[in-house]
């Protein structure tokens, strides 16, 4: 079993009649054990309702999930997950170790170990020095350090994070990486909503993206930031015979200063060819650059929100 | 759910509730020195309800107190238990742990209830040796009388608490208090309607009760404290009824949670 999240045709409906809202409609994904899973959408798409499905919180009008192999919902599964919810505003009136070790008795932890593994994801989480501040007294940003740390204190096999860097300044945002990245080292599986594409695009392998509760797309990384065949190139010595050979090659050129010049192709197989020309006519390659799609260009591109077309 | 239980009694003697409950408590009990006492030796008070001075009285006041501040404590400790944990979203992360949900809510309510039949132990306790130790009179009756208080209390907490299931803290406060209020102008209605030789009155009075019924019970107690506990079986039918209406929300308190879209 290499599969940690099936999910088939899920659907979660709120309300009743003409009043009733699709959230998630007809939801159908799996997540490979050890991956980390990007779950993308605007506002509203579903994307929340869809985790909190996943987690337990809310249950689907429709359809089934499964998680490392059981039903969500399957008790002895939970102590091998974790959950770290989007917004939290934690009244409790505990102390930072005490409501971790609290959590960690929750997962079925003995005190002594409770309190061993408290003191380890404060240290993790950048709270270490917080350990005896009560945990109504601390800002978002270590509210949602804290709220990380309790999602990790099990070291869950399934670890599920909904917009885990939402209030974290670049140090928290830094530390959530590493975090994550150790994860993933030591096998966890990663489902993440973010709506941070710098962050996604830094630590997922795949991404899915979620509109109107339905998934418009689900691809590698790398296909849907994939090259878009434009080139940025520096090249020394480049002669007036290559520069034809170039604008024969490329559907439009635009030369500048310096030997620096732009192209852009019609395919990706061109971009090898275009490099071969200029080494090939004698000049000198400085910088070759193909740009790509950024994430955040191909998510406004799926959900029809690029201005650009 | 051991854990559930430990968490909600330290939250619960955190909340201004049950300070405030507390301090009430206490000024019941600064009315112990102003209690006559008789001299001599340790008067029995027992059948014929005879001796002790002003201390039957007091007991029966500070017992009837304790019952009423208790009640009115149960409900302000237990209003937002689970809707306002659902709405903070610490619900979330109690629930997507290794627990069922039912053990989430057998947990929450154990911890409540010991924490006020502690609460109602204590106090309990204090009256009384206050009343021995200040008038040498020792009540017979007044164990049962403050079991029965101490389930008085965990009623009235069970019905606010299975309601924090739906509703959220303001709505449960006003419909618990709107039952508590009904059920006790009934009993009066019951009462005239019994004096007035109106069989029926007593028996819809009676029926009434059921919705939360503390009144019955509540004057069983009275009754053990004037040493008169052999009642006819009505009251005893009502104590059993208590119990079954405790477990009865209980159970539907957990079978409503269990299938809840929590926020």
């Amino acid at each position: 079993m290499h599969v940690a999240i099936e999910i088939e045709v899920l659907t979660k409906t709120f309300g009743h009649g003409p009043d009733a809202i699709t959230s998630v409609d007809g939801l159908s994904l799996h997540v490979d054990k050890g991956e980390i899973f990007g779950f993308l959408g605007p506002n509203g798409a579903g994307k929340t309702t869809t985790m909190k499905m996943l987690a337990g919180i809310i249950f689907p009008t429709s359809g089934t999930a499964r998680l490392l192999g059981k039903p969500v919902g399957d008790v002895a599964t939970r102590a091998r997950i974790g959950f770290m919810p989007e917004t939290v505003r934690l009244n409790t009136f505990m102390r930072a170790d005490d409501f971790l070790a609290f959590n960690a008795r929750l997962y079925g932890m003995d005190p002594g170990r409770s309190r061993q593994r408290a003191i380890e994801v404060l240290a993790q989480t950048g709270l270490a020095g917080r350990a005896r501040s009560r945990v109504r007294d601390f800002s978002q940003g270590m509210m949602q350090r804290i709220v990380l740390a309790q999602a990790i204190i099990n070291k869950p096999d399934l670890l599920f994070l909904d917009e885990p860097a939402s209030a974290l300044d670049p140090v928290g945002r830094r530390d959530l990486r590493e975090i994550i990245m150790r994860l993933r080292n030591g096998g966890t599986t990663i489902f993440l909503n973010s709506h941070m594409l710098s962050e996604v695009e830094l630590v997922c392998s795949r991404v899915g993206i979620l509109n109107h509760g339905k998934l418009i797309r689900i691809d590698k990384l790398t296909s849907i930031t994939r090259p878009v065949q434009v080139v940025d190139v520096r090249a020394e010595g480049l002669s007036e015979e290559t520069a034809a050979a170039v604008r024969q090659l490329a559907d439009k050129v635009e030369f500048g200063p310096d030997g620096r010049f732009t192209a852009t192709l019609d395919s990706e197989e061109k971009i090898g060819r275009l490099a071969e020309i200029i080494t090939l006519g004698g000049a000198t390659l400085k910088e070759f650059s193909p740009r790509h799609l950024s994430l955040e260009a191909a998510f406004l591109k799926e959900i029809g929100e690029d201005k650009d077309g | 759910m051991k854990t559930i239980a430990i968490y909600t009694i330290g939250q619960t003697l955190r909340s201004r509730s049950m300070i405030a409950g507390l301090a009430v408590s206490l000024l019941y009990l600064a009315a112990v020195p102003l209690l006559s006492t008789t001299g001599g030796g340790p008067v029995m008070v027992g059948g014929s309800g005879e001796g002790g001075g002003a201390a039957p009285q007091f007991l029966m006041f500070s017992l009837s107190g304790l019952n009423l501040i208790g009640m009115f404590m149960a409900l302000f400790i237990a209003l937002g238990s689970i809707q306002s944990e659902i709405d903070n979203g610490t619900m979330a992360l109690i629930i997507t742990k290794p627990l069922s949900r039912s053990r989430v809510i057998t947990g929450r309510w154990a911890g409540y209830a010991l924490l006020l039949t502690g609460y109602v132990l204590v106090i309990g306790l204090v009256l009384w040796l206050a009343v021995l130790l200040g008038t040498g009179t020792l009540f017979l009756g007044f164990m049962p009388a403050l079991a029965l208080v101490g389930l008085n209390v965990i009623t009235m907490m069970t019905l606010t608490f299975a309601i924090s299931v739906f509703l959220p803290a303001a709505a449960n406060a006003v419909l618990v208090f709107l039952v508590f209020i009904a059920t006790t102008n009934l009993s009066l209605i019951n009462i005239a309607g019994g004096g007035a030789g109106g069989p029926a009155v007593a028996v819809i009075g009676n029926a009434f009760r059921l919705a939360l019924p503390v009144g019955v019970v509540g004057d069983q107690m009275h009754r053990f404290l004037a040493s008169a506990p052999d009642q006819p079986a009505l009251s005893s039918l009502f104590i059993a009824y208590e119990v079954f209406y405790i477990v009865a929300l209980l159970l539907l308190a957990a079978t409503a949670f269990k299938s809840k879209d929590l926020k």
